[in-house]
């Protein structure tokens, strides 16, 4: 098992309500959850926590078995990558530079990456088949080559699990598309994944675990057959989404209502 | 789908070409230290320069003129020494506080750790304290000052750039403030000039013994910034985000800022405040080794070298009378700056 947590509550210093209430989830490895939630839920508040940026304020994550609160960034980031919605850094460095730095775990303080480090994030770039953008400033290629870039980051130290925030967001359709899937090669490849979107589509083409977030931090879980229904769904959104099968496909799709 | 071993080399190969810039730097900076080393009022030529450099290093007791010998040794050798070490200094330090403050728009002086240090100094020279405790005072000037400096966008919550530079522009007018106060109670007779020398920045009055006092503290903190290079370059992609790839922040943080200071407060305790090499130069080497800062910072160290030293030699040899530093930095620094802007079109947020 790679994360547990159990029975989070996590409140803002400046808010008085909870953002998350009794959250308590398994990730087991190869496994992909997806997290459902309608704006200010709290969706990134608790990737957050589970990368180890906040502390809940009750509660207990294990990473791998271990207390995260014991643990420190280091040895958080050897185990797991957090790809956070994607920003413009004020220096471009190159795609290969920027891809080297998902190695920096496992380099000291005083030191530079090493031959080694560099190869594995050519190794992390050909799998994304990417290698041709390796020398491209990172500001000044496409958001969809840009998230592709920073998923061979993630990847390039081999870890357990893969925290996406919104990896889809700021993309268009065909690059969410084939963000999409990546994350599900990713999962295939071993990495674990845990992913929050906005569109509850993204959740039914990666299949999995499914996680709702409501805005009482109250989470429910489970396989997605079980968790994505119209009623949850109409609830969540407060809009009438039809869910159904198109002939010409065997899997769910949601439909909008007309506006 | 495996990449081609050899698709990899020849792509290492093209970009390591890039490696011999600081090499062809080095080789520049070395010609303009010879350069300086024989113009200027009374010429030497560079074969007799440097026979006299050696022989003096070596003790040997050559057959030459003394005023040659004291022109060289006394006047031009500390001088070139001082405009290297600072201009040096002063360009790493500029490069880690844009690096780690992710932050082009920022410097020493803009960050008002120049107008520290020169406070810090000028306090040391009116308690007629010793050289070591002007050091001293300069270093704990321009932490305050920068510490002022980068408390002010945290108390208000805020990440963004210009208010950075806004800060630094507060905590600069307030510190000119007491700058003047010290002028105005110093003693005209004994302290004021000493302490005008200071803001003014000049190369002029440099000893070799004052540039062997500040080499120790500047090589350290060099040194330092320099073996954790690439860590200022994980933590200019924003505290979260360096925190996830397992960066102590704080810790690099306060390391590279005390480096960083270190090496300014050294320079403004041998020459002043000099200004606008902090800012500009790292640009400069930006535009010709990238923005890695495992590249940038030797060789924004190698351009400031080049850079202070023919302005110092231009300055002291264009006129019968010698330009200020601060003048001739400012002339060519400010347009320069604005030409970089508008060149690297670089969006302010």
């Amino acid at each position: 098992m790679i994360y547990d947590l159990k029975n989070l509550r996590f409140a803002y210093s400046n808010v008085k309500r909870n953002i998350l209430d009794n959250v308590s989830l398994t990730l087991d490895e190869g496994e992909i959850l997806c997290i459902l939630g309608p704006n200010g839920a709290g969706k990134s508040t608790l990737l957050n926590c589970m990368a180890g940026l906040l502390k809940p304020n009750e509660g207990e994550i294990f990473l791998c078995g271990k207390k995260m609160s014991s643990m420190t960034f280091r040895e958080i980031a050897q185990k797991i990558s957090y790809v956070q919605q994607s920003h413009n850094p004020v220096f471009s460095y190159p795609v290969l530079h920027y891809v080297t730095m998902g190695r920096a775990p496992q380099i000291g303080l005083f030191r530079k990456p090493s031959a080694k480090d560099k190869q594995a994030a050519w190794d992390a770039l050909a799998i994304l088949g990417i290698t041709h953008l390796a020398y491209k400033p990172y500001t000044e290629i496409s958001g969809g080559e840009r998230q592709q870039a920073t998923i061979a980051r993630a990847i390039v130290l081999e870890p357990k699990a893969i925290l996406f925030d919104e990896p889809t967001a700021h993309l268009d359709y065909g690059n969410q598309l084939r963000v999409l899937k990546v994350i599900k090669d990713m999962a295939n490849r071993g990495f674990s994944v845990v992913m929050t979107t906005h569109n509850p589509d993204h959740a039914l083409l990666l299949g999995g675990t499914v996680a709702i977030l409501n805005r009482e931090g109250h989470l429910e879980i489970g396989n997605y057959k079980e968790i994505i229904t119209e009623e949850r769904l109409q609830g969540l959104y407060n809009t009438k989404i039809r869910l159904l099968t198109v002939p010409e496909s065997t899997r769910l799709t949601c439909v909008p209502p007309d506006l | 789908m495996c990449l081609k071993p050899g698709n990899t080399a020849i792509a290492e190969r093209q970009h390591t070409r890039r490696w011999p810039i600081n090499i062809l730097l080095f080789i520049a900076l070395l010609l303009c230290m010879v350069w300086s080393m024989c113009v200027g009022k009374y010429p030497i030529s560079p074969k007799e320069s440097l026979l006299i450099i050696f022989n003096q290093v070596l003790g040997l007791s050559g057959s030459y003129e003394p005023l040659t010998v004291s022109v060289v040794m006394g006047l031009r050798l500390p001088r070139i020494l001082a405009a290297v070490i600072i201009g040096a200094a002063l360009s790493i330090s500029g490069a880690t506080y844009q690096g780690i403050f992710k932050n082009p728009l920022v410097s020493p002086d803009f960050l008002g750790v120049s107008a520290g240090a020169c406070i810090g100094a000028a306090i040391a020279i009116l308690l007629a304290l010793s050289s070591v405790y002007i050091q001293l005072f300069a270093f704990l000037g321009g932490l305050l000052a920068v510490g002022i400096t980068v408390t002010i966008p945290r108390l208000i919550r805020s990440d963004s750039n210009i208010i950075l530079v806004l800060s630094g522009i507060i905590v600069g007018g307030f510190m000119a403030s007491i700058f003047g106060f010290i002028k105005y109670i110093a003693d005209p007779e004994t302290q004021l000039a000493s302490i005008v020398y200071w803001q003014m920045g000049s190369l002029s009055y440099v000893k070799l013994s004052s540039i062997l006092g500040v080499l120790a503290p500047i090589i350290v903190s060099a040194l330092v910034l320099l073996a954790m290079s690439w860590w200022i370059d994980i933590i200019s992609l924003g505290e979260k985000e360096a925190q996830t790839l397992g960066a102590n922040v704080r810790r690099i943080m306060y390391i590279a800022i005390l480096c960083s200071t270190l090496l300014t407060a050294s320079s403004v305790c041998l020459a002043g405040t000099i200004g606008w090499i902090g800012l500009v130069i790292p640009h400069f080497a930006r535009m010709m080794v990238g923005t890695e800062n495992t590249k940038l910072l030797p060789a924004a160290a190698l351009v400031g070298a080049i850079f202070l030293l023919m302005v110092d030699t231009f300055g002291r040899t264009i006129g019968t009378a010698e330009l200020p530093l601060s003048i001739l930095t400012g002339i060519i620094g400010a347009p320069f700056y604005a030409w970089l802007l508008y060149k690297q079109r670089m969006k302010l947020q």
